[in-house]
């Protein structure tokens, strides 16, 4: 595919249409600055991506290049504004057309990048790569070569020589390692999971050992703990009566605590006793003694109380007195009325005064007999109260020894312990009590035996699922092994067809560089490639020099042209056979310019189309002399400038004729040597 | 050492250059003519030889053909004078050539020293010469190239790799035995 047309109107500074027709091995257009050579350039990468890459997408004021693809100058506006460029394979052309408001169809556009690229090999976005390849502009030529960082220039050559599916299948099979790595962890935890469970019922196992004990011990425990609960039940219910044993065996040790207690007190009482007996002895005598002599005193019961014969006595004095007052009434008695003597009468006062005085003398010693009879009975009573707490004392003595007898009974100790042997047995119940608990946790290890199988067992299903886990990591190992050698070879193998490829391409790099000769010294440049992960590709000139560095601007420039020229010829994918130069020898002298009229003389050989922009009329000159005309036609001089109006215009248009074949050497003698 | 007069114009023979013998009084010339340039090449045994004698040589070189040069019209902008030394140039003989040649003025001129065989002058004659690199590189078939470099993998791996199966069932292929 050529380039066979570039019609405009309307578009960047073009107000005016304008058609350019390319010849088939090269255009040389001319003019001074401002005249649209660029935009001829620019309306190519338009129609083919839509943009200006040039641009980067610079940003001013809100504004971008997007706001300058469409005429925006002084003047009468343009009749239309679109752009419309022609390619040409054999006799087929096919075309694209963008307007302001429109986009080109996408048919037709899928159309073109299929002639254009091959599509088996082309990679991403190909025509933006074929625009960037194909359209060596003034500005890019240093910065899209010799000022790359080497990590850039590496990856413009490995566009230009073809994307392949490596990418593709590189990350398929990063993708698959790094999915099987995701199993082997997982698996590897699983394994470290289950090796803990292995170690933790072996730890379970050791410490369910460390508690069992040895065959004898057990049933010598066995044989002491059915002697402590007098018993004769088998190993495994023998907990029961033992655990009811000690119950009361502790309730022994704490009677016979009671009893050592009470042992000082019992130890008195039972000394006090005699003498509790003797006092209750005597009490009781003296008891008895107040009662006879109570009795005694009682023996001789009076007629009258004391006070009734008192009271007879004054009564009988005051009727006395009374007789003695009244004397003889007539000869009578005043108190019986009976006829008397007064001497009788006289007699028998004095009589009753005798009898006044014997009944006081009985009253006061039936007085005296009663004050007897009550001391006896305050005697008695006391001697009674006195009997009566000793008895008491006697009494609640031999009870206490009596309980205290009947617990040493209980707890099997003869009458009068010393408080010693009660000490002993005691701390011999204790030892007894101590003997059968720790039996009894000897006797308790026997429950053990059940969890050393259960712990068994877990370690053996453990140590299954170990084995298991252990099984399927190996399995994700060996994926892993196996996905990593296919990413290791997926790899290598876009990298070793890469350094292939570019190792038929260096040499045509080399070629470029020695044809243009930036340098008069350094003739020859090395291209290398070298880093693993990220890859560099190198320029050198002379001992390990960067021309980077060293080359003045011009150098760099056609320094610069040669690697994008080799870039441009080496791009596999690319069937457009169109090299566009934009004004390529700014700052490039002469000598340096006729190198690249060389260049691209030998390029239009080769097949290339060229279209190269130059400002100089001279050099247009220079180039349309020096490349190769096969036929009217076949190349062509455009200049541009501006028409009457002021506004951008082909100013000429001229097919270059061939030269003459042969004028100094006839064409039979091709071959002086031969 | 070659004959650079013989070795040039089978060089240039090759790159469809039609030559001829010219004699130049003290020594001979080569002349040689494409349908775009035309030229002369003159060799020298040395460096000093050729500062000496190449002003001249040229001059009777031109006057020599000046009726084909004159027929040539348009062509005669593209005329080269190839200058070339069988022997090194020291650095200032060097300096000297490389002026030579950056003097424009009537022809376009290489010149050269060192010419000791077909390489050095291949690479003096690389302006006349078609590209001599020119790589043809093929497709890729990236899918053969990786399985060049797994043939320690088993087969069924690698086909699942390269199937359009999901990743785990992939992923199962390779965890099984080979």
């Amino acid at each position: 595919m050529k380039l066979a047309y570039v019609d405009l109107c309307g578009f960047r500074g073009y107000r005016k249409p304008i058609r350019i027709e390319f010849a088939e091995r090269f255009t040389i257009i001319d003019g001074r600055n401002g005249v649209g050579k660029s935009t001829i350039f620019d309306a190519i990468e338009f129609a083919l991506t839509g943009t200006l890459s040039k641009y980067n997408d610079a940003k001013a004021a809100g504004q971008s290049v997007a706001d300058y693809i469409w005429w925006t100058g002084k003047g009468p506006s343009p009749d239309d504004r679109y752009v419309d460029v022609g390619f040409r394979s054999g006799d087929e052309e096919i075309n694209i057309r963008r307007t302001q408001f429109g986009e080109p169809d996408p048919a037709q556009l899928e159309k073109v990048a299929a002639k254009l690229c091959d599509s088996a090999l082309a990679p991403q976005s190909p025509l933006k790569q074929l625009c960037s390849t194909s359209i060596i502009r003034d500005e890019h030529i240093a910065s899209l070569s010799l000022d790359l960082k080497e990590t850039e220039r590496y990856a413009l050559l490995r566009e230009a020589l073809g994307a392949n599916d490596a990418d593709e299948w590189i990350t398929k099979a990063s993708q698959l390692l790094a999915a099987s790595k995701r199993r082997t962890t997982a698996a590897q935890q699983e394994v470290t999971a289950a090796n803990n469970a292995v170690a933790l019922a072996a730890r379970r196992i050791d410490e369910v050992r460390a508690g069992l004990v040895a065959d004898e011990v057990m049933s010598e425990a066995v044989a002491r703990l059915r002697l402590f609960a007098d018993t004769q039940a088998s190993p495994d219910k023998l907990a029961g009566p033992v655990r009811e044993s000690l119950a009361a065996a502790v309730a022994r040790v704490d009677a016979l605590e009671n009893l050592a207690s009470r042992w000082e007190a019992a130890r008195e009482q039972h000394l006090r006793l005699p003498d509790l007996a003797k006092s209750r002895q005597e009490a009781e005598e003296a008891s008895d003694a107040a009662s006879e002599a109570l009795e005694t005193v009682s023996q001789k019961p009076a007629a009258a109380s004391a006070s009734a014969l008192a009271a007879q006595a004054r009564d009988l004095i005051g009727l006395i007195s009374l007789g003695r007052k009244v004397g003889l009434q007539g000869g009578c008695c005043p108190l019986c009325a009976k006829g008397q003597p007064h001497e009788d009468f006289e007699n028998g006062i004095a009589v009753a005064e005798a009898l006044a005085r014997r009944l006081d003398d009985q009253a006061a010693e039936e007085a005296k007999r009663e004050q007897a009879i009550e001391a006896a009975k305050s005697a008695l009573a006391t001697a009674q109260a006195n009997a009566a707490a000793c008895n008491a004392a006697f009494r609640k003595a031999e009870d206490f020894l009596k309980a205290f007898d009947n617990d040493l009974k209980l707890n099997g100790l003869a009458e009068g312990p010393t408080l010693d042997e009660i000490k002993n047995r005691q701390s011999e119940l204790r030892t007894s009590i101590e003997g059968a608990r720790r039996d009894l946790r000897i006797l308790e290890t026997l429950r053990l035996s059940g969890e050393l199988e259960k712990a068994q067992h877990a370690e053996a299903e453990a140590k299954q699922i170990l084995t298991r886990t252990q099984e399927r990591a190996g399995h994700a190992r060996r994926a892993e092994a196996v996905a990593s050698a296919i990413h290791d070879a997926a790899r290598r193998a876009a990298s070793e067809t890469l350094d292939r490829r570019l190792d038929r391409v260096l040499p045509l790099m080399a070629e470029f560089y020695r044809r243009l000769r930036p340098h008069p010294v350094w003739r020859d440049i090395e291209y290398s490639i070298r880093g693993d992960v990220k890859r560099f590709l190198k320029l050198q000139v002379g001992e390990n020099l960067n021309p980077q560095f060293l080359f003045s601007s011009g150098q760099r420039r056609a320094t610069g042209l040669a690697f994008l020229l080799s870039i441009n010829v080496s791009l596999a994918w690319s069937r457009w056979r169109t090299i566009l130069l934009d004004d390529p020898v700014q700052h490039v002298d002469d000598f340096r310019t006729v190198h690249l009229a060389e260049v691209a003389a030998q390029l239009v050989a080769e097949g290339r189309q060229i279209i190269c922009a130059v400002e100089d009329a001279a050099l247009a000159d220079l180039l349309c002399r020096r490349l190769p005309v096969d036929r009217l036609g076949g190349a062509k001089r455009v200049t541009l400038g501006t028409d009457s109006d002021g506004a951008l215009a082909k100013l000429s248009e001229r097919d270059l004729s061939p030269m003459i074949r042969r004028a100094l050497v006839s064409q039979p003698e091709r071959s002086a040597a031969g | 050492m070659i004959d650079i007069a013989s070795a040039s114009a089978e060089i240039l023979s090759e790159a469809g250059f039609s030559t001829a013998i010219i004699d130049l009084g003290e020594r001979t010339g080569l002349a040689f003519e494409s349908d775009t340039v035309l030229g002369f090449l003159i060799a020298y045994d040395g460096p000093e030889d050729l500062l000496a004698a190449w002003d001249k040589d040229a001059e009777r070189a031109v006057a020599s053909q000046q009726f084909g040069l004159r027929r040539a019209g348009q062509k005669a902008w593209n005329t080269y004078m190839v200058l070339l030394a069988g022997r090194e140039a020291d650095f200032a003989g060097a300096t000297t050539l490389g002026a030579i040649e950056e003097d424009l003025v009537g022809t376009r001129k290489i010149a050269r020293a060192g010419i000791a065989d077909m390489s050095d002058l291949r690479a003096a004659l690389l302006p006349l010469l078609p590209l001599q690199a020119a790589p043809m590189l093929e497709a890729v078939n990236m899918p053969d190239e990786i399985r060049e470099r797994t043939t320690e993998l088993p087969a069924r791996a690698i086909e699942a790799f390269f199937s359009n199966a999901d990743e785990a069932a992939i992923i199962q292929v390779l965890e099984e035995a080979p």
